[in-house]
């Protein structure tokens, strides 16, 4: 060890004399400025005015005389250790491989520890597998007219894995279990309040994504299999762990479902993206897909969305347009859907909008607006408000839900909710108002 | 007695403003390349390409060459100094991008290398890599070459 010292002193000694010299000119103007406020403070109120612009205008000056000595010395290159003896040259050697092991034991003492005498996987014919994934759960509190519930409601696992398949193919695999305790709440005339997942089956597993992709390019990749259905912004965004209120707005409930479109498609989906603006700043993204509602061979639909990003100022333009057929061939089951929808992100603020609007075949047309502005109060703390409005064209379909909630991370990988929301039923044919409050904690820890 | 005072405190702030103190600090990174890397953009264009490359908004160098970003340990002052000055994120916006990737495209962070030799050496190994480097350190170094320089 005192070896080592020794060998960085050698080393050190010839900015020790850059420094010294520089220690010399400080000390000098700090002596200059010392007398100089001594002589002031000796005879106050003698010195006339004149006299004190002397004295300040010396000091100036030899503060001008130290920034020439600072900036010399800043200039001045970095000289080669002047070594005269071989012996130095040595030690001087030495020094850097040691320097050089040192590092090294650091990366074989910080690999040990990851691996140590656990096994290596290896996934079987994947260049890169990784895997992560997250829990989630909810307890929820419902407040109605005529009855409240309160439940553990939701507890879900999923799983992340995504395989490099050679240089131009992947694998991305979202395998979910979800354990749901759903709220039996329900209001005078039947209308489950709140509706938010599809609770039929609260033990289930659900493959969320299973897809392969190839990609060309940046602005040319295909998908093929289950993926999330590219409309609109918090559908595509979809998991908790990234979502302020994972219960999503009404129109993407219940889930998984199609109340204005499907949360998931099987089928094929091509998609990219391209830069532009004097320095690539806006981005231009694009999605044209077809396939079927999960297990509904015969609810085939196409779509696309365009989306353009202006990056200096944190806006995102969507639109989103879907056609659909529910029968094959039956033209009263065809539907249309068109959307759009703005995010800005930038700084302490985040607002999403969206707005959709479902023609019919048969029935009455469909209609779905939210608006979510949130606030970076710290940042790892937003808060939220949404106004949200639902048309479903079904009889007692219509409602307007206000949610306030607050999110905070802890550290990043777990997020924590806390969310207050009141749903009010519009009256309908033979149906009055109805409105209920709800409030959920939530937890999401994803790894 | 209290204009003397006034005198002494401005020179004293007068001495601190010509800069003796904050050089200290005052440390220059520099973003190097594969020294085959072709692309010979600078300034804010080469910013802007690094960031989209290095948050995986794009793959690829104009080429066609694909990118190997590689980052720094999370609080290394080179990283600090790259996400504010490159990326112009917070730390918590950046694993906010992370997570977002993870989860819908299950796309990972760059590999964070805490060496400065082994990031040069990968860099000079790998035709698309690009990392950042304490301006000084790249004296020694072989097979990059410096993209854009940019403060601490």
């Amino acid at each position: 060890m005192i070896e080592h010292h020794k060998r960085v002193g050698v080393r050190h000694t010839h900015a020790s004399k850059h420094n010294l010299k520089a220690g010399a000119a400080i000390g000098a103007l700090l002596l200059c400025l010392t007398c100089n406020t001594q002589a002031i403070a000796q005879t106050d109120g003698a010195k006339t005015n004149a006299e004190l612009e002397a004295d300040l205008a010396e000091a100036m000056r030899a503060i001008e005389a130290l920034q020439n000595v600072v900036a010399d010395l800043q200039a001045q290159p970095k000289q080669p250790h002047k070594i005269s003896t071989g012996s130095e040259v040595v030690v001087t050697d030495i020094s850097e491989v040691e320097d050089r092991v040192d590092e090294l034991e650091d990366i074989v003492l910080d690999m040990d520890e990851r691996v140590g005498s656990r096994a290596v996987v290896n996934a079987f014919d994947a260049s890169s597998f990784d895997i992560g994934g997250f829990v989630d759960a909810a307890v929820t509190g419902a407040f109605g007219e005529d009855a409240n519930e309160a439940s553990f409601n939701r507890q879900v696992f999923e799983l992340l894995l995504k395989a490099q398949i050679g240089k131009n193919w992947d694998v991305f695999v979202a395998q979910a279990f979800l354990r749901n305790s759903p709220l039996t709440f329900s209001d005078p005339e039947g209308r489950l309040a709140p509706t938010f997942a599809d609770n039929n089956s609260p033990v289930k597993t659900d493959t969320v994504i299973a897809r392969a992709q190839y990609s060309h390019s940046d602005a040319f990749n295909v998908q093929f299999g289950r993926f999330i259905t590219p409309a609109g912004i918090i559908n595509m965004e979809h998991f908790p762990a990234s979502l302020l209120d994972p219960e999503q707005p009404m129109f993407l409930r219940p889930f998984p479902g199609q109340t204005i479109f499907a949360n998931f498609t099987n089928g094929v989906n091509v998609l990219g993206s391209s830069f532009s603006g004097s320095r690539g700043q806006n981005k231009l993204s694009y999605n044209a897909w077809g396939g079927v509602w999960a297990g509904n061979a015969t609810n085939f639909a196409f779509g696309g969305r365009l989306a353009y990003n202006l990056g200096d100022h944190g806006l995102t333009f969507g639109v989103s347009g879907i056609s659909g057929d529910r029968s094959r061939g039956t033209t009263g089951d065809r539907f249309y859907t068109g959307g759009v929808d703005v995010l800005y992100d930038k700084g302490k603020i985040i607002w999403k909008s969206e707005a959709f609007y479902r023609s019919e075949g048969a029935g009455e047309n469909r209609h779905a607006f939210y608006t979510q502005p949130g606030y970076r109060i710290a940042p790892n703390v937003i808060a939220f408000y949404r106004f949200d409005y639902l048309d479903t064209g079904l009889t007692g379909g219509e409602s307007i839900e206000h949610v306030a909630g607050l999110s905070y991370n802890p550290v990043p990988n777990v997020r924590l909710r806390g969310i207050y929301r009141n749903r009010q039923f519009k009256d309908d044919v033979a149906l009055p108002e109805a409105d209920v409050n709800v409030i959920q904690l939530s937890t999401t820890f994803n790894f | 007695m209290r204009t003397y005072k006034f005198l002494t405190a401005a020179l004293c702030s007068a001495l601190f403003a010509s800069g003796v103190a904050p050089s200290a600090n005052a440390e220059t990174f520099v973003v190097i390349v594969n020294a085959e890397n072709s692309y010979s953009q600078d300034g804010d264009v080469a910013k802007q390409q690094v960031r989209r490359l290095f948050l995986k908004e794009q793959s690829s160098w104009p080429g066609n060459i694909e990118a190997t970003p590689l980052s720094r340990e999370a609080g290394a002052p080179a990283e600090v100094a790259f996400l504010a000055n490159v990326l112009g994120m917070t730390q918590a916006e950046l694993e906010s991008h992370w997570l977002h990737l993870k989860q819908t495209q299950g796309d990972t962070p760059p590999r964070a290398v805490g060496s400065t030799r082994i990031l040069s050496r990968l860099i000079s190994k790998t035709p698309g890599a690009f990392g950042v480097v304490l301006k000084s350190a790249t004296d020694s170094m072989e097979g990059v070459r410096v993209l854009f320089e940019f403060d601490g």
